[in-house]
C-alpha cells in the first residue's frame, strides 16, 4: 500500500536515501526523485521544492558534487556524484538508521508490522 | 513548450548569489520543471494542465528561495541587514567623507571657488556632482547581497542620513538654548540644505539605476529599457565630464599657470575640449543598449542636463537667499557655463546620432 510518510524520519532520512542511490550512479534531480519514489514505492516522495534545496545543502556540505553534462537525449543536466566525503559519511549513516529502526523493532516490532 | 527558465525567473526571487550561481539554479529548476512536464505530456495530459501539475511542484516560491538561499550561502561572515545596508552605507559614507577630506587636502583654500567662464564652482560642488558615483556603488553593492529597495535606498542615503541626525540635534539646541536670531536660522536652513537634501538628491540621482532593477541574472535583462539606454549611460557621461574638469582644475591650478595668469584659460579649456568624448561616451553606450535617438542624445547631454538643475537650483537659493543679482554675470555664465559645454558634448555625440543601426530599435524584453 503506498502511503507518504511524513514526518521526521522521512526528512531525515532523505539524505541516506539521496546519498545511497548517489553511490550507486551519478543522477540528476529530476532522477534522484523519481527513483527514490519508485523505490521506495511511493512512500518518499520529492517535489522539487524539497529535493533542491538538500541536494544544495549536500553539496555545501561537500558529501556530493554537482556537473554539467549531456545526458542521452543531448540535454544539458546537472548530475550529482558522491564524493569520497559523501562515501565516507554514508556508512556510519547506514549504520545508524540500522540501528535506529532495530531499537525501534525491539520496542514496538515495527520493522515487519 | 512554455520558456521554463522565464517561468522560474518570473516567480524564485532574488537570491543574493552571483549572476552564475543564479543562472544555473534557475537553468536546473527549469530542467526539472520541463521534465515533469515531459512526463505529463507523455501520459497523455494536456499541455495546460501539464505545465499546472508541473509548477505545483513548488508550493511556495518564496519559501523555495529562502531555502535555497539558506543552502546555497556559504557560512556568513556578515549577517543579512549588514551586507544590504551597513557595509554598504559605510563605504558610501567614507567614500564621500575620503574624497571631500582629498579635494579640501589637495586644492588650497585661496584658489577655490574657482572661476569656470565666470560660474562659481565651488569645491562643494565638485563634491557633490561626485556623490552620484559614490551612491551608485553603494546601491551596487547592497543589490549584489540582494537588499530590497528600501535598504539599496537607505545605503545610498547614509551620510545625509547622519547628518539629518546631527542637524536635528542642531536645531533642538537652537530652538530651546540659544536665542535663535534670524541669521542662525538661515545657517541652519542652508546646513540642512547643504548636507542633507542637496547631498540626498544628489545621492539618490546615482542610486536611481539600482534600485527599480527585477534582477541580475547572466543572459536576461540586467536593467530595464530607460536605465540601461539613459541613466546608466548618462552617469558614466557625467562622471567622465567631473573627472575631466577635476583633471584639468588640477593642472589649471599649478604655479607655472597661476603666475602667468593662464589659469581659468587652462581649467576651461582642458575641461571643455575633451567634453566631446564625454557626449560621445554617453551616446555610444545608449546605442550600444538599445537607446532610440532622443535617449542617445540625453545621454551624450546629461552633464549639460545635470548642471541646469544643480546651477538652477544654485542660483535661484542665491536670488532667493542671498538676494544678489546676478545680472550679466549670470548670461556670462550660462553661456560659458551651459551653452558651449552643451555645444562640446552634443557634437561628441552626433556619430552616434545619425548612425542607425538595427540595434536601436527597442528590444522587448520576454
Amino acid at each position: 500500500m503506498k502511503k507518504r510518510i511524513r514526518s521526521q524520519i522521512a526528512r531525515g532520512s532523505a539524505e541516506l536515501a539521496i546519498l545511497a542511490l548517489l553511490a550507486e550512479q551519478a543522477l540528476y534531480g529530476f532522477e534522484i526523485s523519481k527513483q527514490i519514489e519508485e523505490r521506495t514505492e511511493g512512500a518518499l516522495h520529492f517535489t522539487l521544492a524539497s529535493l533542491y534545496p538538500m541536494l544544495y545543502d549536500l553539496e555545501k556540505r561537500g558529501w556530493i558534487k554537482g556537473r554539467w553534462e549531456a545526458n542521452t537525449a543531448g540535454r544539458d543536466r546537472r548530475y550529482y556524484f558522491l564524493t569520497a566525503a559523501g562515501k565516507k559519511q554514508l556508512e556510519p549513516l547506514r549504520q545508524e538508521w540500522s540501528f535506529f529502526f532495530r531499537a525501534l523493532d525491539r520496542l514496538a516490532g515495527v520493522t515487519h508490522a | 513548450m512554455p520558456d521554463w527558465k522565464a517561468l522560474v525567473l518570473e516567480r524564485l526571487e532574488r537570491l543574493g548569489l552571483s549572476p552564475a550561481q543564479e543562472e544555473e539554479i534557475v537553468s536546473e529548476l527549469a530542467s526539472h520543471l520541463e521534465d515533469c512536464y515531459e512526463e505529463c505530456r507523455t501520459q497523455g495530459v494536456d499541455k495546460s494542465e501539464a505545465i499546472e501539475r508541473s509548477l505545483e511542484q513548488v508550493a511556495s516560491w518564496p519559501n523555495l528561495s529562502r531555502k535555497i538561499q539558506r543552502a546555497k550561502r556559504k557560512e556568513e561572515v556578515m549577517n543579512y541587514r549588514t551586507r544590504t545596508l551597513w557595509l554598504p552605507g559605510l563605504i558610501c559614507m567614507a567614500l564621500s567623507a575620503g574624497w571631500m577630506f582629498l579635494l579640501q587636502r589637495t586644492l588650497a583654500p585661496g584658489q577655490g571657488p574657482w572661476q569656470h567662464a565666470g560660474l562659481p564652482l565651488s569645491l562643494y560642488l565638485l563634491w557633490l556632482a561626485t556623490l552620484p558615483v559614490f551612491a551608485a556603488i553603494s546601491a551596487c553593492l547592497s543589490k549584489r547581497q540582494g537588499g530590497e529597495q528600501l535598504s539599496r535606498i537607505a545605503a545610498s542615503l547614509f551620510l545625509p542620513l547622519v547628518m539629518s541626525g546631527f542637524w536635528i540635534a542642531v536645531t533642538i539646541y537652537v530652538a530651546i538654548r540659544v536665542d535663535g536670531r534670524p541669521v542662525q536660522w538661515a545657517n541652519i536652513f542652508l546646513t540642512a540644505l547643504n548636507w542633507v537634501v542637496l547631498p540626498s538628491l544628489a545621492l539618490l540621482f546615482g542610486a536611481l539605476p539600482f534600485l527599480g532593477v527585477r534582477r541580475s541574472i547572466a543572459g536576461k535583462e540586467v536593467m530595464n529599457y530607460r536605465t540601461k539606454t539613459l541613466w546608466l549611460p548618462g552617469l558614466i557621461s557625467l562622471a567622465a565630464a567631473m573627472i575631466v574638469s577635476t583633471i584639468s582644475t588640477r593642472v589649471g591650478l599649478q604655479p607655472q599657470f597661476l603666475a602667468r595668469g593662464l589659469s581659468n584659460a587652462v581649467v576651461y579649456l582642458g575641461w571643455l575640449l575633451p567634453l566631446p568624448f564625454c557626449g560621445a561616451i554617453g551616446a555610444f553606450l545608449s546605442r550600444r543598449a538599445g537607446g532610440q535617438r532622443l535617449a542617445r542624445l540625453a545621454a551624450g547631454l546629461f552633464p549639460a542636463i545635470a548642471m541646469v538643475v544643480l546651477v538652477g537650483f544654485l542660483m535661484l537659493i542665491c536670488q532667493i537667499v542671498l538676494a544678489k543679482p546676478q545680472g550679466f554675470n549670470l548670461i556670462r555664465g550660462l553661456f560659458f557655463g551651459l551653452v558651449l559645454p552643451g555645444v562640446a558634448l552634443w557634437l561628441g555625440t552626433i556619430p552616434f546620432l545619425i548612425a542607425s543601426r538595427s540595434g536601436s530599435m527597442r528590444s522587448v524584453s520576454s
